[in-house]
């Protein structure tokens, strides 16, 4: 009995999430202009009562508006809906996360990603990073970080709604010189370009004769293709673990 | 005696030219009064063209800033207006702000009592300016009312509910000031509202007429709905439209039917949504209607500007209306009897295989949103949208920021509930390194391409053009911008460090032009 209201509640979510929810988050909460919902842990509705404080104040800093006007029933069956469809997708974890410790530190990936305020910034942040993407896209960033750059989001100050983050490009100025870096910002009169030690290069468009996105690419070095199968599921299982409860 | 009479005619002078003063006649001749900017697009005729040319080609790029006005958070999407030295803008959600328009510096600020529970499903909750008439200045509200300020103090001379906001109703739109009426459309299609334009007595608040742009049955095209799906069609009507004082038309647009990607209730063309209407201001019947999107499934609103111009078309004098419509077509119309003239894509779309003869789309198969999702172009916040096209009597030009990008649709299920999204279904907005914007110039007679300027990002740029030869706009990054109105050639750009979503206007004080755009959570202005 209680099996079939879970069933139903879901069914009923799903409608109403289509209706009031898919034009940013997409259908089947895959995400959009908004992120994708259907991963296992929902950082800022971690809880069914914070869920229930987004759905009814929005989330403003972040452009999310307060959705319609739900009963408490309709509450219950989106919350149903969402969490269902993060618990249908559960990546399993092999490897062991206290080996992939050592594997992190032996390929020298501090070099370029702070983890808990250590390492370097050339690469994205990685305190929280098995909070926020699901074991299945981080094994696929290590082994081909090119197909997996991060997106920006809309409204932020780096880079704008969808555009890559952490984009390698090269750059020809009028007199010659040529500057390879990452994106680091851009806008439609001006480039931000900024090589792997931090220097930070600001360009006029006018003032450069050539602008290479070299989209497909990454700077990330391919270091992970030394390693062993069991060696890189323990990596996944480290990097996983960061940003979760113990 | 003769002292206390003088005394006297001196302050009836003083009165009976009062400053601030908006006559219908002052805004009918706006063209005359290029100093300010006295209604939404500058003129009855939407054009958002400034006939100062103090800044201009030659010395654009020493622009500075004048001030600088912070409002209050949200996004800021108001076109202000500017009498006689002071501003009136709207900041979100729903509040009047006046400003001395030569410093910036605060008059007066009136915010609505909102409910915590307002109902804003279908965009965000923004204003995008008021209306001036006489001496008081009008706003829509979030929670469906029409507010009548003092123009002088923001005291609140009446305040009507325009329709019940638990409903989904409510207002973004700068009204429009005619001769003593003030007229409103809403917003609310997301919900299943029915759609109408309605005009209030601009002195008492009472309402005169309203127009459905749904037809209830017994009116003509509510043929165009399958069994009940009129009581819930959509059709909203939330952006100013624009008037023809000679032929005394009063011109509106109205939006998506709902819901708008599940058609499944409502068969047929859903007569009049993404329409323009022609209505008699006298009583708000309906002239004639052009439907741009029949039985849309798109989220193709027709709501964007509405351009009046007159000019000789294949040999004939004629007086048109164009627009740049969301769905990637731009149009020409005779105003007169909305004849179709003609159309043309001006930006990518994949959807309709053109138009026939008399305007309607050829609809390409396969094109409408599936369970699974379905490409199509342009994306769900349209070609265009809200933001402002201009159009240039000096180069006969019409601007318009076209949005290059697709989105998948999908088609969800859809119950109506009142004051709840009913969408039915969603998009899937393809942003990325490929979608852009690009500020395209077109002939406005034909819609012919005279030149484009690429933006990084598809924003939701408004445009300005003027007597002193620019196009001034801004980008989703931030950047203002003024262009070569003949070339598109940049000559001038400013990061103002946010997104610039404000829609530009000019106006002078002191003999200064300024001009004006919102970016982020602040009102920029600058002068030479």
């Amino acid at each position: 009995m209680w099996a079939a209201n879970v069933a139903d509640d879901r069914e009923r979510g799903a409608k109403l999430f289509d209706g009031m929810c898919a034009t940013c988050h997409g259908i089947g909460a895959t995400g959009g202009s908004a992120p994708p919902l259907n991963r296992p842990k929902l950082e800022r509705a971690a809880t069914d009562d914070a869920f229930r404080v987004i759905l009814t104040q929005g989330i403003p800093e972040r452009g999310m508006t307060r959705v319609g006007q739900l009963n408490d029933n309709e509450q219950r069956q989106i919350i149903a809906y969402v969490r269902s469809l993060g618990a249908t997708a559960p990546a399993p974890v092999r490897g062991d996360p206290t080996k992939g410790v050592e594997i992190y530190r032996r390929l020298g990936c501090a070099t370029c990603h702070i983890i808990n305020g250590q390492g370097g910034a050339a690469g994205p942040e990685l305190s929280s990073i098995g909070q926020q993407r699901g074991s299945a896209y981080l094994r696929q960033s290590v082994l081909d970080p090119a197909a997996t750059l991060p997106l920006g989001f809309s409204g932020g100050s780096v880079a704008a709604a969808g555009f890559t983050r952490y984009l390698p490009v090269r750059v020809v100025t009028t007199q010659g010189r040529e500057v390879r870096g990452y994106r680091a910002n851009e806008d439609t009169f001006t480039l931000q370009v900024r090589e792997l030690d931090g220097a930070l290069h600001s360009f006029r468009k006018a003032d450069l004769k050539q602008i290479e996105r070299l989209t497909g690419t990454s700077l990330m070095p391919e270091l992970v293709k030394q390693l062993a199968p069991a060696e890189l599921d323990d990596l996944i299982a480290y990097l996983a673990r960061l940003g979760t409860s113990p | 005696m003769k002292f206390a009479g003088l005394f006297v005619a001196l302050v009836m002078a003083a009165v009976g030219a009062l400053a601030g003063e908006v006559p219908f006649s002052r805004i009918v001749n706006a063209h005359a009064d290029p100093a300010n900017w006295l209604t939404y697009g500058g003129n009855y005729q939407s054009h958002r063209f400034s006939r100062l040319d103090q800044i201009n080609h030659a010395n654009v790029a020493n622009l500075r800033t004048a001030w600088v006005y912070q409002t209050k958070p949200g996004i800021v999407e108001t076109s202000p207006i500017v009498v006689d030295g002071v501003m009136y803008l709207t900041e979100p959600p729903s509040t009047v702000t006046a400003l001395d328009a030569a410093t910036g510096r605060l008059l007066w600020s009136w915010s609505p009592s909102l409910p915590r529970d307002v109902v804003v499903i279908g965009s965000p909750p923004v204003n995008r300016g008021v209306a001036i008439l006489g001496g008081t200045v009008f706003v829509g509200t979030v929670h469906g009312h029409l507010v009548a300020l003092d123009a002088v103090s923001g005291a609140v001379r009446w305040d009507v509910v325009v329709e019940d906001n638990r409903q989904g109703y409510y207002l973004t739109l700068a009204p429009l000031a005619l001769d003593g009426l003030i007229v409103v459309g809403v917003a609310g299609a997301e919900a299943g509202i029915r759609g109408f334009v309605d005009a209030y007595d601009a002195v008492t608040g009472q309402r005169r007429w309203r127009t459905h742009t749904v037809p209830a049955p017994g009116e003509a095209g509510f043929e165009s709905w399958a069994g009940e799906s009129w009581r819930t069609g959509g059709g909203s009507t939330w952006l100013t439209g624009s008037y023809d004082p000679k032929l005394n038309l009063l011109y509106w647009a109205t939006g998506n039917p709902a819901p708008y990607m599940n058609d499944d209730s409502r068969a047929g063309d859903n007569l009049y949504t993404c329409s323009v209407l022609a209505l008699n201001p006298a009583d708000g019947k309906i002239k004639w209607h052009f439907q741009f999107t029949p039985h849309d499934v798109h989220d193709w609103d027709a709501n964007e500007t509405l351009v009046l111009f007159d000019a000789v078309v294949q040999g004939r004098p004629r007086q048109l209306l164009t627009q740049a419509n969301r769905n990637g077509f731009y149009y020409v119309l005779d105003r007169e009897n909305g004849e179709f003239l003609t159309g043309t894509p001006y930006a990518k779309q994949t959807w309709a295989d053109g138009l026939d003869a008399k305007g309607r789309p050829i609809v390409r198969p396969g094109m409408a949103p599936t369970a699974e999702g379905t490409l199509a172009f342009p994306n769900g916040q349209g070609a265009s949208n809200w933001q402002s096209a201009s159009y240039s009597p000096k180069t006969g030009l019409f601007y318009q920021c076209a949005r290059e990008m697709g989105s998948i649709y999908y088609k969800g299920g859809a119950e109506y509930r009142p004051g709840t999204s009913y969408r039915g279904g969603g998009a899937r907005h393809l942003y990325g390194e490929d979608a852009y914007s690009a500020v395209r110039a077109l002939e406005a007679t034909t819609g012919r391409l005279k030149w484009e300027f690429k933006l990084m990002t598809p924003g939701f740029t408004s445009l300005l053009s003027t007597a002193g030869g620019l196009v001034f706009g801004g980008t989703e990054e931030g950047n203002v911008f003024a262009l070569n109105d003949e070339t598109g050639a940049r000559l001038w750009d400013l990061q103002l460090g946010g997104p610039a979503r404000g829609i530009p206007m000019s106006f002078a004080v002191d003999g200064r032009q300024h001009v004006a755009i919102a970016a982020g959570n602040a009102l920029f202005v600058f002068r030479l």
